[in-house]
């Protein structure tokens, strides 16, 4: 019933004809099908694309076409367009809306052999870090399903998670794509911001938001980004700077690579098991000949206030037509989010953008004595569905502050952060370890991920409803 | 900085009908108003901090960058 399989062995199947995409995107789309009452990963399979799609690939295979994703099946977020379909945003207020074009990511997937097999759940409008959907259904947690996938690019985790599918696409604005994979025990990247285009996706803050891939492991992730980042025109914040082969790259030795620590804010107030699977991370990263720095990120709750002024806003700006005349039709939880950034005075928004600056040339001095930064990616692991406040060794804690204060600077400076599976619970819920980097240093991300990966096996590890 | 009074309904009601011009109900006004209260407390360290002579990180694209 699942696709165990990694990127590469699939395409390596299908180039070499011992397995034709037709047949891989079938036990996708059965796979896909048989989870969805379940856990909802999905708002809309593609079956009709995903058959198209697998015979054009068949039939350039046979024509001799070598393409990096040949056949590996995949699916995206309900945020990026695909030409002819509805991009319902998770949301009753763009669920008529019809896609004219498809997202440049998508088109270079589909490009490379890659075959869409439907779009994913999200939190609504990808306002939200829980996953829970008043209109399709609430994502549920493949190790649990009485907690939260994680959001808001949830259906984008669950589906990996459950070997329905090797990648997914997510997009990213304060955690989006770092939070799910790490409640659901996957690897998800944000690139750097700039490095892979946002063209054919919905906002939700034009200047944070970051699109990136979910896969079961960091060399799949890497062999994703190669083939989405680039150059898009189209995209005004789009870098020109070339791409590099992180699927290549990511064997190099990090023998006496630095590793930054911070233990004030990302290590303060975690979860006892937590605490406990990141320390034996860093202490692998030693073992690996890697060099322990301790750091210190100036300005962070600074960030938080910064973070906020910026994204209600933005999100307000793009939704105000909307809440003119159909407010109604917004889920209760995120009606009130969209509203309240109509109220954020100009002079906060421009202040925040002008923090930025300042706070990224700091950063850009402490970035400079370690090769990755090692955080944890939430401080425990998914809570219950309906849970509003985290219980931790510091103090409770809100949910929003909880989850999304260890992730959220990185989309306010824009570095590349990657989220891999770094332990489990006593109850069997994953823990996610976040890595993050210089400016478009992901083959950095890579090369640490990559290689701590081939040491454990967390990575491998599958929910329990995967290999009923 | 003065010491921020709370946000209530008929704020919102007020600045939504003369500045905002965004229909608001009034049910929905207390969620918003508290809403907005937990932003300013999160906002705090934020708007005190010492912004020098920078600019905002977003600025209007030059023509030269434009297509």
């Amino acid at each position: 019933m699942s696709v165990p399989d990694a990127c590469l062995t699939i395409a390596a199947d299908v180039l070499g004809r011992r397995r034709s995409a037709r047949e891989v995107a079938e036990a996708a789309l059965k796979a896909a099908g048989a989870y969805q009452e379940q856990f909802h990963a999905f708002i809309r399979m593609t079956p009709d694309i995903a058959r198209q799609q697998a015979d054009e690939v068949d039939r350039r295979v046979k024509g001799g076409l070598k393409m990096p994703l040949a056949g590996v099946p995949f699916a995206v977020k309900d945020l990026f367009d695909v030409q002819g379909l509805p991009t319902t945003y998770g949301s009753k207020v763009f669920a008529e809306r019809i896609a004219t074009a498809t997202a440049v990511s998508i088109q270079k997937l589909v490009d490379a052999g890659a075959v869409l097999i439907g779009k994913l759940n999200l939190h609504e409008c990808a306002f939200g870090f829980t996953g829970e959907n008043p209109h399709f259904g609430d994502c549920k947690n493949p190790w649990d399903p009485s907690r939260i996938a994680g959001g808001s690019s949830s259906g984008s985790a669950v589906a990996v998670a459950l070997n329905i599918c090797p990648f997914t696409l997510g997009s990213d604005t304060g955690g989006s794509i770092r939070q799910p994979a790490a409640l659901c025990g996957v690897t998800g990247l944000k690139p750097t911001y700039g490095r892979v285009s946002r063209t054919g996706g919905l906002p939700l803050s034009w200047t944070m938001d970051h699109v990136g891939p979910i896969a079961r492991s960091a060399p799949d992730a890497a062999l994703v980004t190669r083939v989405i980042a680039g150059h898009d025109p189209a995209d005004e914040s789009s870098s020109r700077r070339p791409v590099p082969d992180y699927h290549a790259e990511r064997t190099a030795r990090i023998r006496g690579l630095r590793v930054g620590v911070m233990h004030q804010w990302f290590f303060e107030s975690l979860d006892p098991e937590v605490a406990a699977a990141i320390a034996n991370a860093l202490q692998k990263f030693t073992d690996l000949g890697a060099v322990q720095v301790e750091v210190a990120l100036p300005h962070l709750e600074e960030i938080v206030g910064a973070h906020r002024a910026i994204i209600f806003p933005e999100a307000s700006a793009f939704h105000q037509p909307y809440l003119q005349n159909q407010s109604d039709r917004y889920g209760d939880d995120i009606r009130p989010l969209l509203q309240a950034g109509l109220f954020i005075p100009a002079v906060h928004y421009l202040d925040a953008q002008r923090a930025r600056r300042v706070i990224r040339r700091e950063w850009a001095k402490v970035f400079e004595q370690i090769d990755v930064l090692v955080t944890p990616t939430t401080p425990m692991a998914a809570t219950r569905f309906g849970q509003q406040v985290a219980d931790l060794p510091g103090g409770p804690k809100p949910l929003v502050r909880a989850y999304l204060d260890l992730t959220l600077p990185f989309n306010f400076t824009g570095h590349p952060a990657v989220s891999i599976p770094c332990g489990f619970t006593k109850s069997n819920l994953p823990i996610g370890m976040q890595l993050v980097g210089k400016p478009f240093a992901e083959s950095m991300l890579f090369r640490f991920a990559s290689q701590y990966q081939q040491e454990t096996d967390w990575h491998r590890r599958v929910p329990p409803a995967a290999n009923a | 900085m003065a010491a921020p009074t709370a946000i209530t309904s008929d704020t919102i009601d007020r600045l939504a009908t003369e500045i905002v011009q965004v229909p608001i109900a009034p049910s929905q006004q207390p969620a918003i108003a508290g809403l907005l209260n937990a932003l300013a407390g999160d906002m705090q360290a934020f708007r005190k901090f010492d912004l020098r002579n920078s600019e905002p990180a977003t600025t209007y694209t030059s023509f030269e960058g434009q297509p």
